[in-house]
């Protein structure tokens, strides 16, 4: 295998990841008996959970944007543009509660639709979040106890830097 | 877990030097995850039934695309609003040279701090 095609991992990478997920919807559609399950409403909340996303991004990267903010720093732009385009997402969110398209199981109220769907939002990252740290922790932990040849340099004598007259 | 620890074996693949032991580790977590996964679809637990399962998966996987689409979306607005902040900044002014007091306070500012060899 040929090492340091960086266009050649980052297409391998996409794919199996692209696999995987076929493959859990695959068992989804599977094992699925036609009207067993129950209405989950898929697209709606598909909408709510990237309005949501979008707005929780842009109101973080607005806080970050403050923070970093000082009086040099040029960052009206970057201020503006998040605070308006998460005002934007929450306007539209209000928009797609008040025309019906609600999460079924919720109390239709926009509070509650919007809460309800922060908190799905907040599981299923941390969940990500875990997985990443089991994953990659067991990884450092295999890659790092594996043995490695001695390193040439370690044999390599340290080199004094300090003037010699003083 | 099934497809972080899938893309954690592609990716230590990827990072060469024959790591094929990790590798190898990284798919059976990935494998044994499905086969969790499946089995829950299928069986469900001993307080939840199978359609539970089925229908929190559907809904599970629908916030997943969701937050993807909508943070992927704020991520790549907010490269456009800090790309139009460094096309709208302008070019700074000329710096003006240093006066002949300015000149030499910072030479005796260097001897007294790098000793004579200045």
């Amino acid at each position: 295998m040929r090492e340091g095609d960086v266009v050649r991992d980052w297409r391998t990478l996409s794919l199996v990841v692209l696999v995987l997920v076929i493959l859990i919807f695959i068992a989804n559609i599977h094992l699925e008996v036609r009207g067993e399950v129950e209405d989950v409403d898929i697209l709606s909340r598909f909408t709510h959970s990237a309005v949501i996303s979008f707005i929780m991004v842009n109101g973080a990267l607005f806080l970050m944007t403050l923070a970093l903010s000082h009086k040099h720093a040029k960052l009206i732009e970057q201020a503006l543009g998040t605070i308006l385009a998460a005002v934007a997402g929450v306007l539209l969110f209000g928009l797609f509660v008040d025309s019906g398209m609600t999460v079924t199981g919720v109390a239709t109220d926009v509070w509650s639709q919007f809460s309800v769907g922060g908190i799905r939002i907040m599981i299923a990252g941390f969940a990500i979040l875990l997985a990443f740290g089991a994953s990659f922790g067991l990884l450092l932990t295999l890659v790092t106890g594996r043995e490695a040849p001695p390193d040439p340099l370690l044999d390599l004598e340290t080199t004094s830097f300090d003037n010699e007259e003083e | 877990m099934v497809i972080i620890a899938g893309f954690a074996a592609a990716f230590v693949l990827v990072m060469g030097d024959e790591r094929k032991k990790e590798a190898a580790i990284m798919s059976i977590l990935s494998l044994a995850s499905f086969l969790l996964l499946i089995y829950l679809l299928a069986e469900g637990t001993t307080s939840d039934d199978p359609v539970y399962w089925r229908s929190s998966s559907w809904g599970v996987l629908g916030d997943l695309g969701g937050m993807l689409f909508g943070g992927g979306f704020a991520l790549m607005l907010f490269v456009t609003f800090v790309w139009i902040g460094e096309k709208r900044m302008g070019v700074p002014s000329e710096v003006e040279p240093l006066t002949e007091v300015e000149s030499a306070r910072v030479k005796e500012i260097l001897k007294e701090n790098l000793g004579e060899g200045v």
